[in-house]
């Protein structure tokens, strides 16, 4: 066959394919508009391809004529398809100047088809043979029309308008956008350039008088734009190609860190009811891996404890700002529990309905049992403190038991000698066991303190009257500081607001350093032995206690070290006593500190918070 | 005399009250009291008994009343702990005992009588010395000290000499001591000196008391 046939079949068959390809691309994915414009583009160039192959062989002047009337056919299609890709691709081209072109090309096209010769030509009248290049080729002998001119300038218009939504293209900036101008334009270009050659070849040959002796190749001119379209397109498609590549390798990156933190992502569609849950938040909750979980599927695998509080939450969530902020217990088929710790936000639509919650699911059983264990560990520490704390107060205990123990002693004896008498005085009997119950009832008490004491509890937080626990804590004290000639004084504002608090606790704290300031007065030989325990409301919702004592004071070296664990300066006791006082001040949210008082001794100052008011 | 009075000081109101009762339903005469401030206040020095007090009390403590009474009524200390430091410096100062609150009757009532005697004895000695001591108020200070050296064994001539006086004037007063005090033998003398410790250099109470 020939090779003109080839080239143009070769260059009209690439144009196809091209065509059809972007427009299968179209069709799976509407919203790629600029692929159906380019594929009316190849189309157009294609048909011209056509054309112009069977131009150059058209034998009759009709058959030549008809022939170039089609050829304005594909122009307008190709027209309208370059305005659309250039609109939805570039989105910088100027719509009056669309609009212009538009209007020229359908005018032209209505005017081809009017009786007569063609727009183009005035009349033709035979087919010339010429050669060209080895082939023989046919070219139309005639008179062109002067309307020649206004169709080319539409050409023109063309070219102008594509060069003027690059530059615009050009000047937003960004590499892809240089580039895609760059390769756009320079392929309108080439086009212009081979139009030109075009042209002249084919103008040149009438201005000879004679026949034009060259071919048409304007399907060939066009396809530099076309393969410059095409070439942005492939790039473009390609690039998401990598796009989702990447894409896949981020999920999945994703996937395996939310695996190690044990974590799961979930997302709930809220009007349909249904969860994506990622593939470990199954393992998660305890669902197997392909039921469909909605809201009550998902506070099934919850504590019965924890359901309804979860869902309250959740309701005051969607109501809410939509933050969502949970922990709940998860029951495992296996009966085994597990902590959770799960956070989400909230997608609301333009009425603020929710549309989607999106959240992360997170296990914290080892963290919270560490947490629990951390906490029986302070509770042991505090229960020894005080069992330690209450042995040193053995002797001051001794003696106040042996105050009820003895006057019940005495008062039975002296019921068994009364009875004895022949006329036993009855309201002498009557008084004695009225005062064996007053003792035996005292004894009690002291021994319940002490019991409630020495038990190994949990923390009780409850509303405290400081003014009790002190006067508690001078009972307990008091036949000790005597036993020393120490003076226990207590300074205590009429009413003390109540602290949300620990009783046992409290007092275990002011016990300790009442005994601190004794014996720190012990080691001193002042002039006034005297321990004062003071409590008063501050300003900013905060309560005062103090413990002061009239001791030689804390030396600067040992005042650094006071809250160590396990330091002490004395010869007896395990230095443990200020440390697990600190810890349970802090507890209640309180703060624990020593100073020395200018008048000389001590002074240990608790603040602590107080109750708000209802 | 008879009346002897036992004092209860202490500061718990029960034991003050049911050892009060105790004691009485056992025979005693009791007087009790919840300060030793206020037993001190009181106190009829005349009167004998004894003091039985609780070692830690607030104000003035055992040790300290224990100290103003000095050697006047005997003290038996109740207590619920004592350690042994404590008890030796309360024996040192001549506690009659040291015993326990939660001590049974028997032995608290034995520590009280044997309280209570020492007192009577004490006192029935004091008695005794002051009405010797009264029978050398006769004697003028001349008297008393020829008397002095009689006791100390010395002969007329050698009391003479020392005194710068006659030995005639030495015989005369020692008539007339023996006559006042009606003992006859310079023996006598001497051990009744001694035993009114007229002339001991530590005196117990002062001359004439």
């Amino acid at each position: 066959m020939s090779w003109l046939t080839l080239i143009w079949s070769a260059s009209g068959g690439a144009c196809l394919t091209l065509g059809i390809i972007h427009l299968l691309v179209w069709c799976q994915k509407r919203t790629l508009r600029a692929s159906l414009w380019f594929s009316g583009v190849a189309f157009g160039v294609a048909g011209i391809a056509r054309i112009e192959c069977a131009i150059m062989r058209a034998t009759t002047p009709e058959h030549f004529l008809m022939l170039h009337r089609w050829g304005h056919v594909a122009f307008f299609v190709i027209t309208i398809s370059i305005i659309g890709f250039i609109q939805s691709y570039f989105q910088t081209g100027r719509p009056w100047l669309a609009w212009i072109l538009f209007a020229h090309r359908a005018v032209v096209l209505v005017m081809t088809f009017v009786p007569g010769p063609t727009f183009n030509f005035r009349s033709v009248s035979a087919m010339m043979p010429f050669g060209f290049f080895g082939e023989t080729l046919m070219a139309p002998r005639g008179v062109s029309s002067p309307w020649e001119k206004f169709g080319e300038a539409s050409g023109l218009v063309l070219v102008i308008y594509i060069l003027d939504a690059a530059i615009r293209l050009w000047k937003r900036g960004g590499r892809r956008d240089h580039q895609r101008a760059l390769v756009v334009g320079g392929g309108v270009l080439l086009f212009i350039s081979s139009c030109f050659l075009n042209s002249f070849l084919i103008h040149g040959g009438f201005a000879r008088g004679g026949v034009p002796q060259a071919p048409y190749f304007i399907s060939l001119s066009f396809l530099f734009i076309v393969v410059a379209m095409g070439f942005e397109l492939s790039r473009d498609l390609f690039q998401v190609t990598q796009l989702a590549s990447k894409l896949r390798e981020n999920a999945e990156s994703m996937s395996l860190a939310a695996s190690a933190a044990r974590m799961a992502l979930w997302r709930w569609d809220i009007p349909n009811d249904t969860f994506w849950v990622s593939q470990d938040g199954h393992s998660l909750y305890g669902v197997p891996p392909n039921e469909t979980i909605d809201l009550n599927r998902f506070l099934e695998t919850l504590h019965p404890d924890d359901r309804e509080p979860t869902r309250q939450l959740v309701l005051r969530t969607l109501d809410g700002d939509g933050d969502f902020h949970a922990s709940y217990r998860v029951i495992h088929p296996d009966g085994s529990t597990r902590w959770i710790d799960a956070r989400g936000s909230t997608d609301f639509d333009n009425r603020h309905q929710p549309l989607r919650m999106r959240g992360v699911s997170i296990d914290v059983t080892d963290r919270i049992r560490a947490e629990n264990d951390a906490r029986g560990l302070r509770q042991d520490l505090a229960h020894a403190g005080r069992v330690t704390l209450l042995g040193q107060l053995a002797s001051a205990l001794a003696h106040e038991l042996s105050q009820p123990l003895g006057a019940m002693l005495r008062n039975s004896e002296a019921a068994e000698i009364i009875l004895q008498q022949p006329a036993p005085d009855l309201e002498e009997l009557r008084a004695i066991v009225h005062d064996i119950h007053a003792d035996d009832r005292r004894a009690s008490a002291v021994i319940d303190r002490l019991r409630s004491l020495l038990k190994k509890r949990d923390l009780q937080v409850q509303p405290v009257d400081l003014k009790d626990v002190i006067s508690e804590v001078v009972h307990l004290l008091r036949s000790d500081a005597t036993a020393r000639s120490i003076e226990l004084r207590i300074s205590v504002a009429e009413k003390l607001p109540p602290i949300q608090g620990d009783r046992v606790h409290l007092s275990q704290v002011l016990l300790n350093l009442v005994v601190n300031a004794m014996d720190a007065i012990d080691l001193g030989e002042p002039n006034h032995r005297c321990v004062t325990l003071a409590a008063s409301p501050e300003a900013g919702g905060r309560m005062d206690v103090s413990v002061r004592d009239s001791g030689p004071g804390i030396p600067a070296d040992v005042m650094s070290r006071l809250f160590e664990p396990f330091f002490t300066t004395k010869s007896h006791g395990m230095g443990m006593g200020l440390p697990v006082s600190r810890t349970l001040v802090e507890a209640h949210h309180g703060t624990l500190s020593a100073c020395n008082l200018p008048d000389g001794g001590a002074e240990f100052h608790i603040s602590l918070p107080i109750t708000p008011l209802p | 005399m008879n009346a002897q009075t036992v004092y209860l000081v202490d500061d718990d109101e029960s034991f003050l009250r049911a050892t009060a009762r105790m004691l009485r339903a056992s025979g005693y005469h009791v007087s009790p009291h919840t300060s030793a401030v206020d037993f001190l206040a009181n106190l009829d020095l005349a009167a004998s008994g004894c003091v039985v007090t609780d070692l830690e009390m607030p104000g003035m403590d055992g040790n300290a009343l224990q100290e103003k009474l000095g050697t006047t009524l005997p003290v038996v200390f109740l207590t619920a702990h004592g350690s042994i430091p404590v008890t030796v410096h309360a024996m040192r100062r001549g506690a009659e005992d040291f015993l326990t609150k939660t001590t049974p009757r028997e032995p608290l009532l034995t520590a009280i009588n044997r309280a209570l005697e020492r007192d009577a004895r004490e006192r029935s000695e004091r008695a005794r010395l002051d009405q010797l001591r009264k029978r050398f108020d006769s004697l003028t200070p001349r008297e008393l000290e020829v008397l002095h050296h009689v006791v100390r064994g010395q002969l007329n001539k050698q009391t003479a000499a020392e005194l710068g006086i006659h030995e005639r004037t030495v015989k005369l007063h020692r008539t007339s001591v023996t006559t006042k005090l009606g003992v006859y033998s310079a023996a006598e003398l001497t051990t009744l000196a001694r035993e009114a410790r007229i002339f001991d250099d530590t005196p117990t109470f002062p001359k004439g008391q």
